[in-house]
């Protein structure tokens, strides 16, 4: 994420500014239908996810169970899908096929019998992701004193030879971290030092996959070619373990539709308003969904359709202080002592500096309490 | 604190019998004393009793020599540059000036029992015993017996300046036997229209020894009167000498601020600003610290127009709206209009800031200037040719680079922020009847953020007036103005879509007006014409790193002429109405494509049926309406009035922004055949009533308003990459109404003024044409919207070098669009949105402070200094400017930003040759 231009600029006026969390209160909330969904070019299942929408003060996914969901293809194939968790309606490996050039409907029916419809979407030609990179680059921050270092990914497309693409970005890290720490030994209250336990050395290293919480859009129109060169994507920070050691970022590309485009880019500009010199009006992205009696019923969320590429990288933790959490190690005598009168045995002895050792929790031995699985995934290419 | 407005003593002022009569001996000790404690000794001791403004007699301590003296002598002795009057009744006035009856209420408390009004008995030759400031020659104007035939006759002529027989402004001149007052216009000229007979004429301006004539007139006449500037006198305040002018006129939310009245009114950053003192008047608001627009009376900032010398700024800040780009020390003062706007106005619907900057003077060079934590300013004046032609030159520049240098962050550091801007004003008198003047301004904004975001704006231009003088009652004025207003942008931000891009607006105006000034009407017409051309520089590539395909952009232009007039009639003393004509032909014109979309259908490019192309200065298309305004006045009394109006307005030039607040890179973009010219129309009724024995004014107006085919941005349209602004915006209504209530106190040790204004403004952006629509089609609160507000301004004299000045403001904080709920989207936390404007952000409330110490004051010396220390926000409440969500790390965080939201002190000193006045 960039800084923040008018925080910036206040700070140029003799740092006259401030910025506050600000907390609303007496918010009329409405609970509305949301409808998340893709169906792309991949092999099926295609999941739509039905949910209603949450107060702000307790923002959660409250799913909407036991609608009848379908999806139809312009070329005859009608599917009706399973919900396989509350609020997850999954097709078939059968049924509906997503296709280049085929148009695709989705068609809701709540158990109160409200009935929504999307318009026909069109599925658009792949375009092959060309690049994603990362390069070392420093945040200067406002919140922190110093300007945290971190990796900014960049993507890049192959050339087309349409003049109008449009391109949505999702993303999902993987990363490999260790713990703070290696156990060197145990010691039990009666002294005993143990030097060696296989189970530590297991929970050493893991692996940890999310879904980056950030997505992108971007057009080629407005380009001399209709290729995009190095756009920024999301910024991964040395505040967290991410980059410690080795991390992978997949990124998928969905190639969209005009409509699709100006929706989601209307999400994203409000999900990411980082201007507030200019304070741009927020408003609603109205969807492609709408309740087939009521066409003026406000309804979240967008059925989209789009043909799908994606690429992995792996990056190597980059030469640049880390400013993350780490675990307490007591290594002065005394605390040492304290901490054996108040806690139980066994004591957990690492390695601070050569020849020095401490005490550490034992959660901070096992690498699972960060998240992660100590197992390697299929995917992951060692250096 | 003195008055100066007219002062004659009117006693029976008897100075033998204050002599051999009545006189008394007091007793007093050999001491040293204050020299208020000994006028109250005397007093308890010798049944008499001073009156004196005890601001304008300063409390000395004295030494008193003898144990007995005439009190005459003790006073004549111990006040010797003050004037002492007494009425043989043991009353004894002392003053700096004369004392008019009728003044010593307000002057002295009320202490003083009224005796009977003696003029009458008063004898030619008495004033010239008191002060040989009046003249009591009997002037004897046409022959007596020639006047039977008249019922009425005029009287006519010039108040001029001793010296140099400059024309004096605002100069009163008050028959005292009718109690009739007028005051000089600009080139020093009065008129009055009196029955055959003997008067007498009282002369008093601020800054001149006031006169008095005795006149015998049988006929039309001239009486021109010379007038000597003031010997200078510290005690002064500036006090509108129009005393109850806001009671008879015809005008209606008007406000004259002059620079010397709000000298002291505290700054952000020092910076002395005039037009930011207008954000105190009521019906005028803001979005917040850092936005350039005004919004009166519930209009979009657009609809407003400053005016600089009659040249029109359409950017009228530095620094995103921090500072106004005009150095107040050049500034002599402005009108604002709100409602009622003048006939030689046209072509904006709200409001119009009509700046004057001062002249050059003609008698001798003089310099002056100033520095602050921002900025410098440095003003030079003087003749070219002593007493014909006089020039002033204004400087002032940011050297703010400094400041940011100190602070410990990369991208600040390296980032710049500079303004500076600078006018010349040459005033050429060639004789009586004609004066020219050429004024040129050229204001310019630069800001480099290291991330990637540089910005420039100017404003540039001339204008050159001739004003011209047929006789006393017909006048002329013409003047042509060429200005431009520029921007560049160069964002590289994200270095594949890095872009450059220009924008430049150029505007010409020529304007004859007439001026027609009839015994019971005052006449005026003109002329006006208007020619735009707005280029849109090609949106290019920033460099070799950029991918972004160049768009060229087609230009505008039109040319609007217009013929206007308008009278106003005095029906009788009580009733004046006032209506005016303006008819605009306006064209569009080429070189342009002009698209025609389907009827009935959003106006997208896919509904895009066909395509024009204009020639250049082909006429696209031409639109013609007339401009309606009326009002009246009735006047109940001297101090007591109401009045109507009604005005009926186009506009043809309007601002893209799609931004809450005004941004240097607005565009502005003219009527053309998509988008009709905005209509107003605006009602207003109001009572005035004035309070003169405590000099204080009072107000309440009520206004409606309505604005059809307001240019509202559609939601989510991006314009820098459109070529086609038909398609970003959306043409709705605007309804606004409220009423606001002023109480003013313009002169005396405390003065100032508050106000309370309620208003409501609302905005239905809705084209039932093309069936698009924001929110919903349904009315939202305009984002400047502010319910109440009040402001309140005092100014406190502590002596005659220190005074203290405050603002207190309070408004209802603006209109917001608030998340109401939560949802996910492919994982990722989105916010749904109220509708528009439906919530508001934490109301607004500031009090500023500032100190003002004067130099010393004598009269000769080599230059003055005047330092100002300010306190802007001493509550350092954090005034929420903006709320902003955003995703953090998968969640939604809201933020409160404030602007200057701590106390901000200043430091500010001036300097200027010569004393403290002049």
């Amino acid at each position: 994420m960039k800084i923040k231009f008018l925080y910036l600029l206040l700070l140029l006026l003799l740092i006259i500014s401030c910025r506050e969390e600000f907390f609303m209160d007496d918010v009329k909330s409405e609970q509305l239908i949301v409808v998340d969904g893709f169906v792309t070019n991949d092999a099926p299942p295609y999941i739509i996810k039905l949910s209603l929408s949450s107060l702000t003060s307790e923002p959660k996914n409250i799913p909407f169970s036991n609608c009848e969901v379908i999806i139809n293809d312009d070329k005859g194939t009608i599917e009706k899908l399973t919900e396989i968790s509350q609020g997850v309606y999954s097709s078939s490996k059968t049924g509906v096929q997503g296709t280049v050039g085929n148009k695709y409907q989705l068609s809701i029916k709540t158990p109160k019998g409200k009935q929504y419809r999307s318009d026909p979407q069109e599925m658009k030609e792949s375009i092959e992701i060309d690049t994603v990179s990362a390069e070392l680059a420093y945040l200067q921050g406002v919140d922190f004193p110093y300007s945290l270092p971190g990796y900014q990914f960049y993507i890049s497309t192959k050339a087309t030879t349409t003049q109008e693409n449009y391109f949505f970005w999702d993303m999902s890290e993987t990363y490999e971290y260790d713990v703070d720490n290696e156990l060197k030994f145990i010691e039990t209250r009666f002294g005993e030092i143990i030097y060696s336990n296989p189970r530590y050395d297991t929970l050493k290293t893991c692996w940890k996959t999310n879904k980056v919480n950030y997505f992108f859009t971007g057009k080629t129109t407005n380009l001399e070619v209709p290729l995009i060169t190095n756009k920024p994507l999301h910024f991964v920070s040395t505040e967290t373990k991410k980059l410690t050691k080795r991390y992978s970022l997949l990124v998928n590309q969905f190639v969209i539709d005009k409509n699709a485009y100006n929706y989601w880019k209307n999400i994203e500009s409000q999900i990411s308003n980082d201007n507030f010199l200019s304070t741009t009006q927020p408003f609603n992205s109205v969807g492609n969904i709408k309740n087939v009696n009521n066409p003026e019923e406000k309804i979240w969320g967008y059925f989209t359709v789009a043909s799908i590429s994606n690429k992995r990288i792996f990056i190597n933790r980059p030469i640049a202080p880390f400013y993350y959490p780490t675990c307490v190690v007591i290594t002065d005598a005394r605390s040492i002592s304290e901490y054996k009168r108040t806690h139980r045995d066994p004591y957990f002895y690492v390695e601070v500096s050569v020849g020095e050792y401490g005490i550490t929790a034992e959660r901070c031995l096992d690498c699972r309490n960060y998240g992660g699985k100590p197992s390697k995934p299929s995917f992951w290419i060692n250096k | 604190m003195k008055l100066k407005i007219l002062i004659i003593s009117f006693f029976f002022f008897n100075i033998s019998s204050l002599i051999f009569g009545q006189e008394k001996y007091i007793y007093v000790k050999k001491q040293t004393v204050k020299l208020q404690t000994i006028l109250k000794n005397i007093e308890s001791l010798n049944n008499v009793t001073f009156f004196y403004n005890k601001d304008s007699i300063p409390n000395n301590i004295i030494k008193i020599e003898e144990d007995s003296i005439l009190l005459s002598k003790f006073l004549e002795k111990t006040l010797i540059k003050y004037n002492i009057s007494n009425d043989n009744r043991g009353n004894y006035f002392l003053s700096k000036t004369f004392i008019l009856q009728k003044n010593i209420d307000a002057l002295f408390n009320n202490k003083y029992v009224k005796t009977n009004n003696v003029f009458k008995k008063g004898k030619k030759g008495k004033y010239l015993e008191i002060s040989e400031n009046y003249i009591s020659d009997n002037i004897i104007i046409g022959k007596n017996n020639y006047s039977s035939k008249k019922q009425k006759v005029h009287l006519s002529g010039i108040v001029t300046e001793n010296a140099d027989s400059s024309p004096v402004n605002q100069v009163k001149l008050t028959i005292v036997e009718l109690n009739k007052s007028v005051l000089t216009n600009k080139t020093g000229f009065y008129e009055f229209y009196l029955t055959p007979g003997a008067y007498t004429i009282d002369v008093s301006s601020m800054i001149m020894h006031k006169k008095m004539y005795k006149i015998s007139i049988y006929d039309d006449g001239k009486l021109n009167i010379p007038l000597q500037i003031k010997s200078y006198e510290i005690d002064e305040i500036t006090i509108s000498a129009n005393q109850n002018e806001n009671v008879k006129s015809t005008n209606m939310g008007f406000e004259k601020i002059t620079a010397k009245a709000i000298k002291n009114l505290p700054s952000i950053l020092g910076e002395k600003d005039i037009v930011k003192a207008a954000l105190l008047l009521p019906g005028v608001q803001t979005i917040g610290e850092l936005s350039s627009g005004f919004n009166v009376r519930g209009s979009p900032s657009d609809q407003n127009i400053f005016y600089i010398n009659n040249m029109p700024i359409y950017n009228s800040s530095h620094v995103f709206g921090l500072f106004t780009a005009f150095n107040g020390d050049a500034i002599s003062e402005f009108d604002f209009y709100k409602s009622n706007l003048p006939i030689e106005y046209g072509g904006h619907l709200s409001s119009i800031f009509n700046i004057e900057t001062k002249k050059g003077n003609k008698q001798h060079f003089s310099a002056r200037g100033g520095i602050g934590p921002t900025s410098g300013r440095v003003l030079i004046e003087g003749p070219l040719w002593k007493e014909k032609i006089s020039y002033l030159v204004s400087l002032r520049s940011s050297y703010s680079d400094w400041l940011l240098s100190l602070i410990k962050n990369y991208d600040i550091s390296n980032s710049s922020i500079s303004f500076y801007d600078a006018l010349v004003n040459v005033t050429v008198s060639i004789n009586k009847k004609n004066d020219i003047d050429l004024f040129l301004y050229n204001s310019n904004d630069l800001s480099d953020l290291v991330f990637g975001i540089k910005n420039q704006y100017s404003n540039i231009g001339s204008s050159i007036r001739w004003t011209h003088n047929f006789n006393e009652k017909f006048k002329s004025e013409f003047s042509f103005v060429k200005t431009q207003y520029a921007f560049t942008e160069e964002n590289s931000e994200i270095k594949y879509l890095g872009y450059k891009h220009s924008f430049n607006l150029n505007h010409n105006e020529l304007k004859l007006l007439f001026k027609y000034y009839l015994q019971n009407n005052h006449i005026q017409f003109g002329f006006n014409t208007k020619d735009y051309e707005l280029k849109i520089g090609d949106l290019l590539p920033l460099n070799d790193a950029s991918s972004i395909k160049p768009i060229q952009f087609e230009g505008e232009q039109a040319i609007s002429n217009s013929i206007f007039a308008s009278d106003k009639w005095d029906i009788s003393d009580k009733l004046s109405i006032k209506g005016g004509l303006r008819y605009t032909n306006y064209s569009y014109l080429g070189a342009r494509t002009i698209y025609k979309y389907e009827n009935n259908t959003p106006r997208i490019f896919d509904n895009i049926i066909d395509s024009t192309k204009y020639g250049k200065n082909e006429i696209i298309n031409n639109n013609s309406n007339i401009d309606y305004r009326f009002s009246v006045k009735y006047q109940f009394n001297r101090a007591t009035s109401v009045k109507a109006s009604y005005n009926m307005l186009h506009q043809y030039i309007f601002m893209l922004s799609n931004t809450v607040s005004v941004s240097p890179t607005s565009r502005w973009k003219l009527s053309d055949p998509n988008i009709k010219p905005m209509k107003g129309i605006q009602y207003s009724i109001g009572l005035y009533k004035n309070f003169p024995k405590n000099f204080i004014e009072t107000s309440i107006e009520l206004y409606y308003k309505d604005v059809n085919n307001l240019v509202e941005y559609k939601d989510g349209a991006v314009f820098i990459q459109n070529k086609l602004p038909e398609t970003n915006v959306i043409q709705g209504n605007l309804n606004s109404y409220g009423f606001e209530i002023m109480l003013k106190k313009k002169i005396g040790k405390l003065n100032g003024w508050v106000n309370y204004t309620y208003s409501n403004a609302t905005v239905q952006a809705f084209d039932m044409g093309t069936g698009e629509m924001n929110n919903l089609g349904l009315p939202y609160s305009a984002n400047y919207d502010r319910p109440h507000a009040t402001n309140l301004t005092l100014n406190y004299k502590f002596s005659k070098r220190v005074s203290v000045s405050t603002n207190v403001i309070y408004s209802t904080g603006r209109p917001v669009t608030y998340p109401t709920s939560i949802y996910y989207l492919n994982g990722v936390e989105i916010i749904g949105f109220s509708g528009r404007n439906e919530y508001r952000i934490p109301d607004y409330f500031r009090t500023d402070i500032s100190i003002n110490i004067e130099g010393n004051l004598k009269k000769y010396k080599f230059a003055h200094s005047f330092w100002s220390i300010g306190f802007y926000n001493v509550t350092a409440r954090k005034n929420p400017y903006s709320i902003l969500f955003q995703n953090e790390n998968g969640e939604i965080k809201g933020y409160k930003v404030s602007i200057l939201g701590t106390i901000i002190p200043s430091l500010t000193y001036n300097l200027k040759f010569g004393n403290y006045e002049d």
